[in-house]
């Protein structure tokens, strides 16, 4: 079997790097040739993850503390302190627009992930997340998988709406996917309520399209 | 029992595994009942169901793949990951129905790379005796005292993986009354003489003792038959009342594979009890469908140091570069993809977590990873960020859950130099780190006329054989 990935290549440029004797190669990549400019190699090494942030952080300008001084210090603190809020602000609305821009785009990602989950690039893609987004049929018998009686569920209203049309009608068993015993069970049981007047023959149950007349209030 | 369709011979090369593709596996059960009705018909499964197949290149250029009939060259050779699983070999339209196989093959190359040892679910709510001592660390699947399967192996065998008996928690209500009425009612007389004899034994045990202790001979021992059935009904009464003995004893008795442990008083009855599930590893997280390996993965451990060949043995393990595959949603956490395997973010005090309230005050994780609180729209790939994978296991429905942990600064910088994105190794000459302390400028221009000189000094020292 042929090596599909770049199997880890680890050391590769490293080896190139340390052991060549070619005068790029030899010249120190940072710093030139003031070697007490340089810093030290570790420092260096642990901020190069984040070069930008780790010499900004520190750049303060130092108030002086001379009591002639008095009135221009707190002037330029009471900038500051204006700047600082202005940036905050700034900030909160950074966040705000990052997360509208975020959900607008999680919207075309349907799919919650679940630890041990496994993707391929094909599974990140739009064609593959759309299929997500709607409900799939049913694929087993429900009657069977909760080991219910369908006769005794008369008074069930949201399980009868679930076997039901929108205009009160039998589903049929392609749609139900319930096995034909079940099936019959639960038309008989349908067709029961509906002769006792339970449930209505032509609509959905009003409790169930309450919403739609009465809208709840925010 | 049908009649057989084939010759004896021809049966027996049917199933042999010489000239047969194994059976697919079941499809993979949803956990999740909320998004089970949510899914794709396509998308890739947590295993593989199919065998994965491939083929040297001569033969893959006659399409000759082993199989029945040549495969079609257009899509077997146009391609870079030749590798196919065949859904059924003979069709009603006398042709193969196959497709890629890419996903898994790579899926399992690139967990291979991580160099992940698989272990057993850790329990963490553990009481602290002489246990606690061993769960300190992961334990591979692969222990001589774990990796066992026998039913009848006396000290073993609550530490099994593979029970007789279905998982009761996983069951749904129809299957668990078809259990009942199948498998479970037929056994009722086993179980009552079984329990006969656990009453003789009991009261002879307690016959002997009390014997022993009056200082009278041992009267004779209690049998199964002669126990009346007053004396068992009660025994039977007594037992409805002790659910821990029962439990114990129907789980042993019908194998059953171990359920959790509640927690509260009843675990301290619990504790001085023979039960099955107070020991097996499995009682907390459910048994695995299969080996708990999954076969992904033989290593045994991953206590082992790296070398570097110029920067010597490592601390942390090589990195993994991960991606944020879907950021932080209410109290869910940001899910990281390692591999092409989703998992947990690590917890803990890192940038994949925002800081809330610490003593009293709130601080925010000012370096916390772009793609964690929002999806990151900026960078081009998504947002993405060296973890460590540092164990893994299989749950129930044999998914294969990875744990991650953060890793250090220094392990990602040498990650990336080794992929030459960042140069760090240099021939010259390096001061040791110093912590930095205050100084004052006449004090620092003092070191850097002290350091040229010393500079200078070398450079003469350096330089005069090389001339002479």
């Amino acid at each position: 079997m042929p090596s599909l990935l770049p199997s880890s290549c680890a050391m590769r440029g490293l080896s190139i790097r340390a052991f060549s004797t070619t005068a790029a190669a030899r010249a120190p990549p940072r710093g030139g040739g003031d070697s007490h400019h340089r810093h030290s190699s570790s420092s260096s090494l642990l901020s190069i993850n984040n070069p930008a942030s780790s010499r900004t952080s520190r750049s303060g300008p130092q108030s002086a503390h001379k009591p002639s001084e008095a009135a221009a210090d707190l002037m330029t603190r009471y900038k500051k302190a204006g700047q600082t809020s202005l940036r905050n602000k700034q900030a909160h609305l950074d966040i705000m627009r990052n997360q509208k821009n975020s959900n607008d785009y999680l919207k075309q990602m349907p799919r919650r992930w679940d630890a041990g989950d496994v993707y391929s690039p094909h599974d990140m893609s739009p064609v593959e997340m759309q299929k997500w987004r709607k409900r799939s049929p049913r694929g087993g018998d429900v009657v069977d998988a909760l080991g219910i009686r369908p006769l005794d569920m008369y008074k069930n209203f949201s399980l009868i709406q679930e076997f039901t049309s929108t205009s009160g009608q039998i589903t049929h068993s392609s749609g139900t996917s319930l096995r034909p015993v079940n099936q019959r069970k639960i038309a008989k049981m349908i067709r029961r309520v509906q002769g006792m007047g339970l449930y209505p023959t032509i609509h959905a149950h009003p409790e169930m399209i309450r919403d739609s007349f009465f809208p709840e209030r925010r | 029992m049908g009649g057989r369709a084939v010759s004896p011979g021809g049966a027996l090369l049917r199933t042999s595994r010489m000239f047969s593709i194994p059976k697919p596996l079941p499809e993979p059960p949803s956990t999740n009942l909320h998004i089970g009705d949510h899914k794709s018909a396509t998308m890739t499964r947590p295993y593989p169901q199919h065998q994965s197949i491939t083929s040297p290149l001569a033969s893959r250029e006659k399409g000759d793949w082993g199989l029945k009939r040549p495969f079609p060259l257009k899509s077997t050779m146009a391609t870079s990951t030749p590798f196919i699983r065949v859904k059924q070999l003979d069709t009603v339209e006398n042709v193969t129905n196959f497709a890629s196989a890419a996903d898994h093959s790579l899926s399992l190359e690139k967990f291979q790379e991580l160099r992940v040892a698989m272990s057993v679910p850790h329990n963490t709510d553990k009481k602290a005796d002489s246990s606690s001592r061993t769960e300190l660390w992961h334990k591979s699947v692969f222990e001589e005292d774990m990796d066992v399967t026998d039913f009848k192996a006396g000290l073993g065998d609550d530490r099994r993986w593979k029970f007789q008996g279905p998982w009761l928690a996983r069951m749904t209500e129809g299957k668990f009354i078809e259990y009942l009425d199948k498998k479970v009612r037929p056994k009722r007389a086993q179980f009552r003489a079984l329990l006969k004899e656990k009453l003789a034994d009991d009261i002879t045990t307690s016959q002997n003792r009390a014997a022993i202790e009056a200082g009278k001979e041992t009267p004779a021992k209690v049998e199964a038959k002669d126990i009346s059935e007053e004396q068992f009904t009660d025994y039977l009464r007594s037992l409805r009342n002790d659910r821990v003995t029962l439990y114990a004893l129907v789980s042993k008795f019908l194998d059953l594979a171990p359920l959790g442990q509640p927690v509260g008083i009843i675990q301290t009855f619990w504790s001085n009890r023979d039960s099955l599930a107070s020991e097996s590893p499995y009682g907390k997280s459910g048994p695995p469908p299969s080996h708990p390996s999954a076969g992904i993965s033989y290593l045994r451990t991953s206590s082992f140091m790296e070398n570097h060949p110029v920067y010597g043995p490592q601390g942390k393990r090589t990195p993994a570069l991960a991606r944020v595959v879907y950021p932080k949603a209410g109290p869910v956490p940001p899910k990281l993809g390692v591999g092409g395997f989703v998992a947990d973010a690590p917890p803990g005090d890192n940038e994949f977590n925002f800081r809330t309230v610490t003593r009293g005050r709130v601080s925010s994780n000012k370096t916390m990873l772009n793609g964690i609180m929002h999806l990151d729209t900026t960078t081009f790939g998504g947002a993405k960020a060296y973890v460590e994978a540092t164990t893994a296991n299989v749950d129930p429905s044999g998914k294969v859950v990875l744990q991650l942990r953060e890793t250090s600064a220094e392990a990602q910088v040498v990650a990336r130099e080794s992929k030459g994105l960042t140069e760090i190794y240099h021939d010259g000459k390096t001061k040791s780190y110093t912590p930095a302390t205050p100084k004052t400028t006449s004090q620092q221009s003092a070191r850097v006329s002290d350091e040229t000189r010393w500079n200078r000094v070398a450079d003469e020292i350096l330089d005069e054989p090389s001339r002479s």
